[in-house]
Parts: structure tokens; C-alpha cells; sequence
């Protein structure tokens, strides 16, 4: 009796104990991994930035000041002052939520629409499949920078129109991407056992095919990031993105330029801190790749 | 072979009508028209109207898109809204400058990258691995545009070597060449090391070491034959950094390229600038994909295989 107890009891515990160790051990592989955890300290600081880089901001990021130009970096502003008598510490401060929200932002919207976009014909094949993916072969023989500088420029600057293009370039990747991760799993048998139990497709693609197809569509909303990032600076450096007040890097960068013989801090502090939230992302995305590829499991 | 290379050209066609289909409507549905560029300080509602009329833009969008395309057909580009000068002869010259700084980044980056990324795997998880991933790694954090002002704050300004921005003599084309490369370079480098671990332990390596083959021969002739092919296609897909990433470096050199063409035609919403540089950097970039597939497919007979098949069974 003692022996179908504990049989009973250990019966219903087994589903969520498997689960969590699914979980578990990605976790746990991508801790193991140095460079993933180096890459998500430095990103969690940057986000640290990013929520309260306006209050930790030792001046105001706005406020003109011509007599206290071209300060280059000291006690009083660790990274110096601007044309304008900015601080750039200030200025790089607040900078950092509208680069990160830049990069995420495009990255909501090109995975947003890659997933909706390729679910569909990934999971029904046929003709929609057919349609769905000659237009893809179309928009992406337009080289990826170039698609989103024609966006930018036909939808003109502002930091949303900025999103918009890097988000609307990025959906024919992510639909690609959806599609064969949903194709993958298409003959499964759990898919098969849910139409067997009378599911509506929409339900087996929600519930079942999609959770199952999902780790490459989260590793490349990772490592977009940064390159999103990286693309939106261009954008701005080229005219067509984020304009002049707002602080976003690359717009301090395309600032400093002008300047670049005598006062060159005021393009590589910004520049540098592109390359390091980038070098954060795309660190911990290798990681959670890696963690996420069973093929590599040793 | 030969049926399969006219194949794949005739399926070159419906994409780049695609492409000029897909770029004249989102040219047509920008906001503003060329209107108000042309006459400027003069514009008036009538003067616009008349001249949208002259210009054929009052007509319905199939009518117009038809006319662009029928215009194409016989080269002609329209005129650019800002200049008037004829777009199709600004390409003329601006191409082939273009073309330089991207087939030599090309060149270079499949020889750095491949050389990179094979000295990586030879040597794996020594220093020369951790210091070919890192410089890789940085490659592909690095904004491509801030890689180019360190390169003119080093070499133009402080050492002096190198001309910043402009063309003249080989030596305006260093600094874009290798501010193109870099990028292409750390993704190749990543790409050929992971591809050659992929075969360094497989029974034909351990074959060659066993008949006692040198250990350069088991590399370059054993190993990298058998690792190419996904190296071949990272080349390919580099086409199109260099082609898409040109257009920021010509930005930043003042190359007068398609590129900074492209940039300038954006920034004063001269459309048929816009149009022309997209279609042409596109048709340019699908033709050498195409090239590159023939190649792999030459190297490999799996590949046209494997398409062949996908035909029969009406495609995947």
C-alpha cells in the first residue's frame, strides 16, 4: 500500500518536475558559459542606464550653456561638453533608453510580424506557403541596409518612423526563420495527437506548434538587438533617422563628427557605448544559442 | 548543367520585376510627392496640379507603375528631380566606383575571414582561436560607419597616411575598402571556423594524418574543400553587406558612389534617384547570388540535386 502511495503521489509530480528540467538545464548550460554571463552583467547594467540614466544624469541633458563648450573630460564632466556646452555624460545617460528602445522596439516588429507571417504558411504548406515565401524571395533581394534606408527614407526621420523602417525591413527575416522553425515540428506527434483530439488549427498552432518552434525565433530577437541598434546609428549618422535634440547614440555620434579633429571624445564615448551594448547582446545570444542547440550538447 | 543555369536565369526575372514592383509602391505610398520638391519656394496648389499632370502623376497608380516599368525596358531612369540631369548617366559613372570598394572588400574579406577563421579551428581553444574570436566578435559589434571614423581619426588625422574622404588615386579607396571588409570578415571568420570543426574530427582527416599527409596539406587540401560550402554561401549573403553597407561607408568617405547617391537622393525625396539606386544595387546583388549558386551548385552536385528535386515535386 505504502509502494502505490507514493506511486500515486510521484504519478502527478512528474510533468512539471520533466518541465522544469527542460528549463533547467539551458539555464544551467548558459551559466556554465563565461561569455554569456560577462555579456548579460554588462546588459543588465546597461538597462540599469537605460530605466534611471535621467536621474543618475549629473546635469540637465538639454540645457545650453555656449560659454562652457568644447570641455574636454574632467572631474566636473567625466566625458566632457559639447558644441553647446552639453554634458555628455548627461547626454549619453538619457541616450541609452532611446538606443535600447530603438533596438528593441524593431525587434518587436520584425519578430511580431516574422511570427505571424510564418506560422501560417510554415504550418499549412501548399500555396499560401508558396505566396508568402515568393514575396520574401522579393523583398530580400533588396540587400537588408538598403531595404531600410528606402523605408527611412520614404517614411522620413523621427525616432518611430526610425523603428518603422528597421522593424518593417527585419519581418521578411523573421518570417523565413518561423516558418522552417514551424515546418520542424509540422509532422510531430504531438501535433497530430492534438487534431486527433479535435483542436482547431488555430490552437495547435498557438499552443502546441509555436512553444515547440520558438527557441531560434528568441535567440534572434537577441542578437537583432544589437544589430538593430547598430542599423538604426546608421540610419541617423545618414540623415534619415533620429534627429538632432533627441540624445540617442548614434545621433551623438553623427553630432560629434563635425568636430572629430578637435574634440574626437565627443564621437568615440558614444560609438564605444554601441559597441559595448552590442558586444553585451551578442555574447549572451552565442550563449543562449548554444544552450538552446541540443545538437551541441556535450 | 546547362539547363539548370537557364533555369535558375529565367527565375531571375519575376524577382526583379518583384523588385521593381515592390519599390515604385513604396515610392508611391511615401508621403508628399515630387511636387513640392521641383518647384519649391513657387509652390502653389495649380502649379503642383498642372505639374503632376505633366509629369503623368495624376494618373492611377497601375497606369504609372506600367509606364516606370516600360521606361525601364529601355533604360531610361527618369531624370533627377533635383538636378534634372538623367539618373541612367549619373549610374553610369557612379557605378563602377561603386563596384571597386565592393569587390575588393569582397576579395579581401574571403581571404581574411577564411584565413581567420581556419587558424581558429586548427587551433582550438588556444590563444589563437580566443584571439581570432575576439577580434570576430568585435567585427560584428562594431557600427560599420563608427569603424570608419576611428580608421580616418587614426589614419587620416593623426598619422596622416591616408586621404579621409573623396576620390582620386588608389589611395582613396584603403580606408572604404577596409572599413566595408570588417564586418564580412568576422562573420566569415566565425562561419569557416565552425564549419572546419565541423570536419576535423571526421574519418577522412583521420586517414590523411594516419598515411602521414602534411598537416598544411591536411588543411587546405582535406579539410576546407569539405568545409566550404556553407563558407561559400556566408560569401554570397556578403554581397549583400557590402552592397547594403556601401551605401553607409560612401556616406561617410564622400564617395561619389550609388550609395552616397542613394543617401542624397533620400534626403531630398528625389524619387526617381531612390527608385533607380535600389533597383540597380538589388538586380546587381540578385544576379550575384545567382552566380554564387552556380558555383556552389558546380562545387557541389548535391545542391542541384536537391533543387532539381524540389521542381518535380512542384517545389517547397
Amino acid at each position: 500500500m505504502d509502494a502505490s502511495a507514493t506511486a500515486a503521489a510521484g504519478a502527478p509530480a512528474m510533468k512539471p518536475v520533466k518541465k522544469q528540467n527542460q528549463l533547467a538545464s539551458v539555464m544551467k548550460r548558459l551559466s556554465l558559459n563565461k561569455s554569456a554571463m560577462a555579456g548579460m552583467v554588462i546588459f543588465f547594467i546597461v538597462l540599469f542606464f537605460a530605466l534611471f540614466g535621467e536621474l543618475l544624469a549629473p546635469y540637465s541633458y538639454v540645457e545650453i550653456n555656449p560659454a562652457n563648450a568644447f570641455v574636454p573630460p574632467s572631474a566636473e564632466h567625466w566625458f566632457g561638453t559639447d558644441n553647446m556646452g552639453r554634458d555628455v555624460l548627461s547626454r549619453v545617460l538619457v541616450g541609452c533608453k532611446w538606443s535600447l528602445f530603438i533596438g528593441v522596439g524593431a525587434q518587436i516588429i520584425a519578430c511580431g510580424g516574422g511570427i505571424v507571417l510564418g506560422c501560417i504558411p510554415g504550418f499549412f504548406g501548399g500555396k499560401v506557403d508558396q505566396v508568402v515565401m515568393r514575396v520574401c524571395d522579393v523583398i530580400q533581394a533588396i540587400p537588408s541596409v538598403l531595404l531600410n534606408i528606402t523605408l527611412a527614407g520614404v517614411m522620413g526621420p523621427g525616432i518611430f518612423n526610425t523603428i518603422l523602417a528597421m522593424g518593417l525591413g527585419g519581418i521578411t527575416g523573421g518570417t523565413r526563420l518561423m516558418r522552417s522553425s514551424i515546418m520542424s515540428v509540422r509532422k510531430k506527434e504531438y501535433l497530430e495527437a492534438a487534431s486527433a483530439i479535435n483542436c482547431s488549427n488555430p490552437r495547435i498552432i498557438v499552443k502546441h506548434a509555436l512553444p515547440n518552434a520558438f527557441a531560434p525565433m528568441i535567440v534572434s530577437f537577441t542578437m537583432s538587438i544589437g544589430s538593430g541598434i547598430i542599423g538604426a546609428s546608421a540610419l541617423t549618422y545618414l540623415g534619415l533617422g533620429v534627429q538632432a535634440p533627441n540624445p540617442e547614440w548614434g545621433a551623438l555620434v553623427t553630432a560629434g563628427r563635425d568636430y572629430i579633429k578637435s574634440a574626437p571624445y565627443l564621437t568615440l564615448i558614444p560609438g564605444f557605448c554601441i559597441l559595448i551594448v552590442v558586444l553585451s547582446l551578442n555574447l549572451f545570444g552565442d550563449g543562449l544559442r548554444d544552450a538552446l542547440d541540443p545538437k551541441l550538447k556535450k | 548543367m546547362g539547363r539548370y543555369v537557364l533555369r535558375r536565369l529565367l527565375l531571375l526575372i519575376p524577382v526583379i520585376l518583384g523588385v521593381i514592383v515592390v519599390v515604385f509602391t513604396l515610392l508611391y505610398l511615401a508621403p508628399g510627392d515630387a511636387t513640392s520638391v521641383l518647384l519649391g519656394n513657387s509652390y502653389t496648389e495649380a502649379a503642383a496640379a498642372e505639374l503632376r499632370a505633366q509629369l503623368g502623376l495624376d494618373k492611377p497608380y497601375i497606369v504609372q507603375l506600367f509606364n516606370y516599368g516600360s521606361s525601364l525596358l529601355r533604360l531610361d531612369f527618369g531624370n533627377s528631380m533635383v538636378s534634372g540631369v538623367p539618373v541612367a548617366s549619373e549610374l553610369a559613372t557612379r557605378l563602377p566606383r561603386t563596384m571597386i570598394i565592393g569587390m575588393f572588400s569582397i576579395a579581401i574579406t574571403a581571404i581574411l575571414g577564411i584565413l581567420l577563421g581556419v587558424t581558429a579551428a586548427v587551433h582550438q581553444n588556444k590563444w589563437q582561436d580566443s584571439l581570432s574570436m575576439v577580434v570576430a566578435l568585435l567585427g560584428t559589434s562594431l557600427p560599420a560607419f563608427f569603424f570608419a571614423i576611428l580608421l580616418v581619426l587614426a589614419f587620416s588625422f593623426k598619422l596622416k597616411w591616408l586621404p579621409a574622404y573623396g576620390l582620386g588615386g588608389p589611395e582613396h579607396y584603403v580606408l572604404p575598402v577596409a572599413a566595408l571588409a570588417l564586418g564580412g570578415i568576422a562573420m566569415l571568420a566565425r562561419q569557416t571556423r565552425s564549419s572546419m570543426l565541423e570536419v576535423i574530427n571526421s574519418d577522412f582527416v583521420k586517414m590523411a594524418k594516419a598515411k602521414g599527409v602534411r598537416r598544411k596539406d591536411i588543411i587546405y587540401r582535406h579539410m576546407l574543400p569539405n568545409a566550404l560550402i556553407p563558407v561559400l554561401t556566408t560569401i554570397g549573403m556578403q554581397f549583400a553587406g557590402v552592397l547594403g553597407g556601401g551605401v553607409i561607408i560612401e556616406t561617410v568617405f564622400s564617395v561619389p558612389g550609388i550609395g552616397y547617391y542613394l543617401v542624397t537622393g533620400c534626403n531630398n525625396r528625389d524619387y526617381n534617384v531612390v527608385m533607380a539606386c535600389t533597383i540597380i544595387i538589388s538586380a546587381i546583388f540578385s544576379a550575384i547570388m545567382l552566380l554564387v549558386d552556380l558555383l556552389m551548385a558546380a562545387v557541389d552536385p548535391r545542391i542541384k540535386a536537391q533543387f532539381a528535386g524540389a521542381r518535380h515535386k512542384g517545389g517547397k
